[in-house]
């Protein structure tokens, strides 16, 4: 179950907030969990049996880990059970089937899901393991802070010491509520509007014989592509932060305009920020800062799989990898000598490259795609290209002015200016907004 | 005081919008309609299926869904879009995007025809339907997206054994340039388009070809909005007509049995079924309802059997095809792999050697669905 899907929009979640603002505090940690473990069923009944499995496992062996009372070995040997059980999980989330030892093709909600629970999980093993924090008693805490609804779907990533007190002591004001509505909406209509809007043009591209597009549909499909997989993340990340806002939770902020990137490395700090935050946290704390290429291999290992686990994305791993090693090495001296506007627009062809092995289906459609973006058969317009451009301009437009810095600045300087009419007008745009996402989601 | 005033309007307002809304859809849901959800099964729940249908059936079948469908093309509309739901809008007709099979599938399905072909050694035929993308293309100007049935078309023939006969529908649809090959706001061929490739290919299927001068048209629905419509609500275009091609010479009566995916069973004695005319798929009039097999028995004076493999695609063509067999059984491969292999002795029933011919016939698009030609492991192929 989505968070655009209607079942949760117009059933679950009103029913859910109702609902837990009218119970008692001591029961809505609960409750929520109640709410979350019907929603991981509803997608997928089987693999969410592994996972709670998995995640009493973790509980249990955490407590072993923390107790003084263990030997050093003991506590090694109880941690390397907790890590041997998670990998067991990420192979479960790779469709690897228990019984017929091979890899099945998995439901694309629960590759959503999964890596998150996985990664949650191990956040909280190596927490406990480093006494970064003493484990948690009450087991109904610390299965709402695995599997808490909001953060379920690509929602982002938090480690465990940052979120422990927030299970216990938390505060729902109606500036809360307002705000997080306010952020729900907005990643509802940029999962929505925006990011259902640009799938549409990159249907029309990739359905086509790759091999006869022009050059510059090809573009215009890979820069679709990229808007595309950019508001899918942005609004659920959003919708998670708002929704967990409504129930007193404070989850951080996952992307920050990374279309205004001036080099990869900097792409990457501002895109999907809390899986770069929990990579750096846990992969680098663990293995240190001097073995630099393994971190930045199981770094790159936990993007791809993050982000659907196929050969493809490992490919657009291994080509980001590159581009971050040769940018270290050679190109930030570069950098330095060229003009921003021309960095940005170079990170962002370099960008959408990387892109296009993430979002077609195997490396030949890849490979071929890249060729005909670089001109391999020959024709640089045609008809199509116009029809495309004249027919989407508006979504192009839409996409840029709200994934750059441009309309955050805009409405920063008029909140200073009109400081009394801002409030009311951007709650009621919100509202409007809202109707607008609503159609969209139930047409989409 | 004042700020956290306008804050609590603006949550009432949210909530009261997102509770109209679910009462809304409880009510059209439960009352006004009288739907059903999906039956429930534990084991479609477990397969996740259940909860995809239930999505689906909320997401398709609500009246809040068709405005919210309704209102998003106006406004794309306004925004200068002419591709809405994966469908071109021209003012004139409805065009579907197509997604092509790969060559891959077009290689996975021609083997699977072919080693169909080396068990039965009975004459066999392959037709494969244009899009109506590939049809209309001339017609309209802004659009010039390419259609790749030539190049598909190329590759499966290219790809089936020698023995098999490749029937052409794409020479005499492409050669007549006339829009009304296909419905305005569907993807199927009409009784026209029908008749077309009816007359450029039943030679090769060994009859004489009737002339237009032999057939009456019946206007059998007249306010026929396809699935194309349905999924933009774009009330500018025309509604089409079903026409139904009646053969004057003497009357083509036929009866139908159908055998559904429960099993059940029903018989018209028409090879039309007017009684679709009222229901949402008002363009399963032509030949009824999909079903797995559909047996048809007809008065022609020719007495061949022929047994055909196809898709939705080939319904207008059966009333011409009427006329010179006596015996034809439909076989829909995608309903069939739906019930998995539940139908198994119903399909073993059809012995391919009591049929004069063979035919595959499928629009280009379906060719994609390779999952469905497995089933044609389950006919019964002894000589």
């Amino acid at each position: 179950m989505e968070f655009t899907s209607v079942i949760f929009l117009f059933f679950i979640f009103p029913a859910f907030f109702l609902i837990y603002h009218l119970i008692p505090t001591r029961f809505k940690n609960f409750f929520i969990l109640l709410i979350s473990l019907f929603i991981v069923f509803w997608s997928s009944p089987v693999l969410s049996w592994c996972m709670i499995f998995f995640t009493l496992s973790n509980f249990i062996l955490c407590r072993y880990i923390y107790s003084s009372a263990l030997s050093k070995p003991k506590r090694n040997y109880a941690f390397l059970c907790a890590i041997f059980i998670n990998l067991l999980a990420f192979a479960l989330s790779l469709g690897f089937d228990l019984n017929k030892c091979m890899f099945f093709e998995q439901k694309l909600i629960v590759w959503a899901m999964i890596p998150l629970l996985v990664l949650s999980n191990t956040s909280y093993i190596l927490d406990v393991y480093t006494k970064k924090c003493v484990p948690q008693k009450n087991i109904i805490d610390y299965f709402t802070y695995i599997f808490m609804f909001p953060k379920l779907f690509l929602g982002p990533l938090t480690s465990y010491h940052k979120i422990q007190n927030q299970l216990k002591n938390r505060q729902v004001t109606s500036q809360k509520i307002a705000d997080g509505i306010d952020l729900t909406i907005v990643g509802l209509a940029e999962n929505c509007i925006l990011a259902g809007g640009v799938l549409e043009i990159q249907k029309l591209v990739l359905y086509q014989n790759v091999s006869n597009i022009s050059v510059f549909t090809a573009w215009v499909g890979a820069v679709a592509m990229f808007f595309n997989i950019y508001f899918n993340l942005a609004g659920y990340a959003n919708m998670a932060r708002g929704l967990g806002k409504m129930i007193g939770f404070e989850l951080p902020v996952n992307f920050r305009c990374p279309i205004s990137s001036n080099s990869v490395t900097n792409f990457f700090e501002r895109f999907n920020i809390s899986l770069l935050c929990f990579i750096k946290t846990y992969i680098e704390g663990f293995f240190g800062q001097k073995s630099k290429i393994l971190n930045i291999v199981i770094g790159g290992l936990i993007y791809a799989w993050f982000f659907g686990g196929n050969i493809n994305k490992f490919i657009a791993v291994i080509y980001f990898i590159l581009i971050l090693i040769l940018e270290n090495l050679v190109l930030f001296k570069i950098w330095k000598k060229i003009s921003l506007v021309i960095r940005k627009f170079t990170t962002f062809i370099l960008v959408l490259i990387g892109t296009v092995f993430i979002a077609t289906d195997s490396l030949w459609d890849s490979l071929t795609y890249i060729g005909v973006m670089f001109g391999s058969n020959g024709v640089f317009l045609d008809k199509s290209t116009a029809i495309l451009t004249s027919s989407f301009i508006s979504t192009f437009g839409l996409c840029w002015v709200f994934s750059s810095k441009f309309f955050q600045n805009k409405l920063a300087k008029f909140q200073k200016k009109c400081a009394k009419v801002y409030y009311p007008l951007k709650l009621a745009i919100i509202i409007i907004l809202f109707v607008f996402s609503c159609a969209f989601c139930l047409n989409n | 005081m004042k700020f956290s005033l306008i804050q609590k309007i603006f949550i009432c307002a949210f909530f009261t919008l997102i509770i109209v809304c679910s009462t809304y859809l409880i009510l059209d849901f439960s009352f006004f309609n009288k739907r059903q959800l999906p039956e429930f099964s534990f084991q479609k729940f477990l397969k996740g299926e259940y909860q995809d249908s239930v999505s689906k059936y909320f997401s398709e079948n609500t009246s809040l869904a068709k405005s919210a469908t309704y209102f998003k093309t106006h406004f794309d509309m306004l925004a200068g879009k002419s591709f809405i739901n994966g469908i071109y809008i021209n003012k004139s007709s409805l065009i579907k995007i197509p997604k092509f099979p790969s060559v891959q599938d077009i290689k996975c399905v021609s083997e699977k025809i072919n080693q169909f072909r080396y068990k039965t050694k009975q004459p066999m035929y392959s037709l494969i339907i244009p899009t109506k993308s590939q049809i209309n293309n001339e017609q309209f100007l802004s659009y010039s997206f390419q259609s790749d049935d030539l190049w598909i078309m190329e590759k499966y023939n290219g790809s089936l054994d020698d023995a098999i006969v490749k029937l052409d529908a794409l020479t005499p649809l492409i050669y007549i340039k006339d829009m009304s090959t296909f419905y305005k706001t569907d993807s199927n061929l009409t009784g026209w388009g029908a008749f077309l490739v009816y007359a450029h290919n039943i030679k090769q299927l060994g009859s004489n070809p009737c002339s237009i001068s032999q057939f009456n048209i019946q206007h059998i629905v007249s306010n026929f909005y396809g699935k194309l419509f349905d999924k933009t609500l774009y009330s500018d275009v025309a509604p089409d007509v079903i026409d139904i091609f009646r053969y004057n010479i003497y009357t083509v009566s036929g009866s139908v049995n159908q055998i559904f995916n429960d099993h059940s069973f029903s018989q018209r004695l028409s090879l039309e079924d007017v009684s679709q005319q009222q229901k949402t798929d008002a363009i399963n009039v032509v030949m009824g309802e999909p079903a797995p097999i559909k047996h048809i028995s007809t008065n022609s004076k020719d007495k061949g059997r022929i047994l055909i493999f196809a898709d939705q695609s080939i319904n207008p063509l059966i009333h011409f095809l009427a006329i010179h067999y006596q015996n034809i059984t439909i076989v829909d491969l995608e309903e069939v792999k739906k019930v998995d292999h539940k139908l198994k002795d119903s399909i073993q029933q059809i012995n391919c050697s009591e049929y004069d011919q063979v035919l595959f016939a499928y629009g280009i698009e379906n060719l994609a669905n390779i999952e469905q030609f497995n089933a044609l492991d389950m006919f019964n192929l002894k000589p």
